[in-house]
């Protein structure tokens, strides 16, 4: 189906992302002390944004003592852009007190769904892929960039069904979104790897249909196999078939600040450090910063 | 076409144990039954949620068993979905829910415990708060002292239970090795939890200073909450008392 395209917002005055186009890992509580202690090179932080919702205490402490050593992204996995009805409103606010105080290069969420009626799923949820959805994601995409007066980025989740009424290829969705919504996008490879396992796509034509400067960044991570498809755990290293997607990527979009990230089964921090430093030497290797 | 509302309807009917063979027909099949899919997304769903409470019960965890708490959670998660897109404000009613399982009623203690955990969990994530102002409170006259309001620190949660909760929580800590059993001769406890720093403390308090510490945190006047505390039992010195907890950073603030 041919995309008729909304008109373009008028741009607003926005904080622009500033993470530098280098190797990011995912700090996790279990890594705070060792983190601060030993500073490993690596170029920047990203966290799970509703982890740092609370008033005060351990988290916010170690989360601004990091912050004063690395950029910071802030990554969101509860906003729900998709669901139907009102952004939670609440949760903005949250997220906006939490942004001003931290001052992150970069904010991001999921292009996906996780609530409805009140009851909240704490997953990713893939959308239908439909007009109706993409004016409903858009204008909520929107409406948070309005309410914290800054630039987000979305992600392409990884997904284990297909809505049969779906009439856009997921890769048109993603962009279509980010034009109306007026947004970045985040591109996770080892999500387009796992659904396009899932799904039997070709992830190289995912990556060609994505306009590089609307990539501001890239995150890596591991997945698992399961019985009947592949389940992204984000609990292991990442996987060979992705290192060479992220090859591809780096050839398509240049130099772009690429996250290792980490949920399930924590590793020592030096594994982290290890795959990120894998990332950096691939983004090295002849890639031009993009232009 | 089905609508957007319909369809996330009725994804989470579904997910949540109701019907979901009107959904499944919207979703493409391929090597998977629509079926299987959901099921994957509904495990995905009571695994976060049973991470979320055992990350804040984990002595209850440990009291039961790995496998009454994925019971408990299991059962938990369908019945009492999340409410908010932060998962660690996940588990609020957990202790009410557990005492309602059979079995349960073999650890009597169990809610209390719970709700001992729950408000660990509060206080680790509660607001900061400076220390009180000794020398202002110093320049008050002290027969101004009864119409003082104290603010206790945000942090600061008062559980009152007819079980020793504070020495089955200290028993049961993930870190230590074998537990050690816990007298419930012992009797009840009238505890005190609150966040020192980065670190949550807890200290059982004599009846009156209970009283004293209620009555301060339901917005009473120190004279007001004095006659509480000399009412639940003898023998307590206000002074002393007050002071400890403003050195402890209990009481963290007044307003005269």
């Amino acid at each position: 189906m041919a995309i008729t395209g909304g008109p373009m917002e008028p741009p607003h005055q926005r904080l622009p992302s500033r993470l530098p186009p280098r190797e990011g890992i995912g700090l996790r509580a279990a890594h705070y002390r060792e983190l601060l202690a030993t500073r490993p090179d690596v170029g920047w932080l990203e966290v799970h944004s509703e982890n740092y919702f609370g008033a005060g205490g351990q988290p916010l402490h170690y989360l601004e003592r990091a912050r004063e050593h690395y950029p910071l992204s802030l990554h969101g996995v509860g906003l729900s852009l998709g669901s139907v009805g009102p952004l939670d409103r609440e949760h903005l606010r949250r997220l906006r007190a939490l942004a001003q105080r931290m001052e992150p290069a970069m904010v991001s969420e999921h292009l996906c769904w996780g609530s409805f009626g009140g009851r909240h799923v704490n997953d990713l949820v893939p959308l239908p892929y439909t007009e109706e959805a993409l004016e409903v994601v858009s204008a909520h995409i929107r409406e948070a960039q309005d309410f914290l007066g800054r630039e987000i980025l979305i992600e392409n989740v990884s997904s284990y069904l297909q809505f049969a009424h779906s009439t856009i290829p997921e890769w048109e969705f993603l962009v279509e979104a980010a034009r109306r919504g007026g947004c970045g996008i985040l591109l996770d490879v080892n999500n387009i790897y796992v659904s396009s396992a899932n799904h039997a796509f070709d992830a190289a034509l995912y990556l060609d249909a994505i306009p590089a400067p609307l990539v501001r960044e890239i995150h890596l991570a591991g997945f698992d196999r399961g019985p009947d498809c592949l389940i992204d755990t984000h609990g292991t290293r990442v996987a060979e078939p992705v290192w060479s997607l992220y090859r591809k990527a780096l050839d398509r979009f240049g130099r772009v600040p690429t996250l290792i990230e980490w949920d399930t089964d924590i590793p020592d921090l030096a594994v982290l450090v290890e795959e990120a430093q894998k990332a950096r030497t691939m983004m090295e290797a002849g890639v031009a910063e993009p232009a | 076409m089905p609508s957007l509302r319909d369809i996330q309807s009725a994804f989470v009917e579904a997910l949540f144990g109701g019907k979901d063979d009107w959904l499944s027909n919207h979703i493409l099949a391929g090597e998977m039954a629509p079926g299987a899919r959901l099921d994957l997304y509904r495990n995905n769903v009571l695994h976060n949620y049973r991470e979320a409470l055992r990350a804040v019960y984990p002595v209850i965890e440990r009291l039961v068993g790995e496998e009454f708490f994925r019971h408990a959670a299991r059962r938990y998660g369908l019945a009492c979905p999340s409410t908010s897109g932060d998962i660690q404000d996940y588990g609020r009613s957990f202790p009410e829910f557990l005492a309602t399982l059979p079995g349960a009623h073999e650890l009597p203690y169990l809610r209390d415990t719970a709700r001992l955990e729950w408000l660990v969990h509060e206080a680790f994530h509660a607001a900061e708060h400076g220390a009180l102002n000794l020398a202002a409170l110093a320049a008050v006259p002290a027969q101004r002292y009864p119409d003082l309001h104290f603010a206790l620190h945000p942090s600061c949660r008062l559980l009152a239970s007819h079980y020793p909760v504070h020495r089955i929580w200290e028993a049961n800590q993930p870190a230590r090795g074998v537990a050690e059993g816990v007298d419930l001769r012992l009797g009840g406890v009238n505890l005190l939890v609150w966040r020192r720093r980065f670190e949550v403390e807890m200290a059982p308090l004599p009846a009156p200073a209970y009283a004293l510490l209620q009555a301060l945190a339901r917005g009473a006047a120190l004279g007001g909450a004095c006659e509480a505390a000399f009412a639940a039992g003898d023998g307590f010195d206000v002074g002393q008392a007050l002071r400890a907890w403003v050195l402890d950073g209990v009481v963290a603030r007044f307003d005269s």
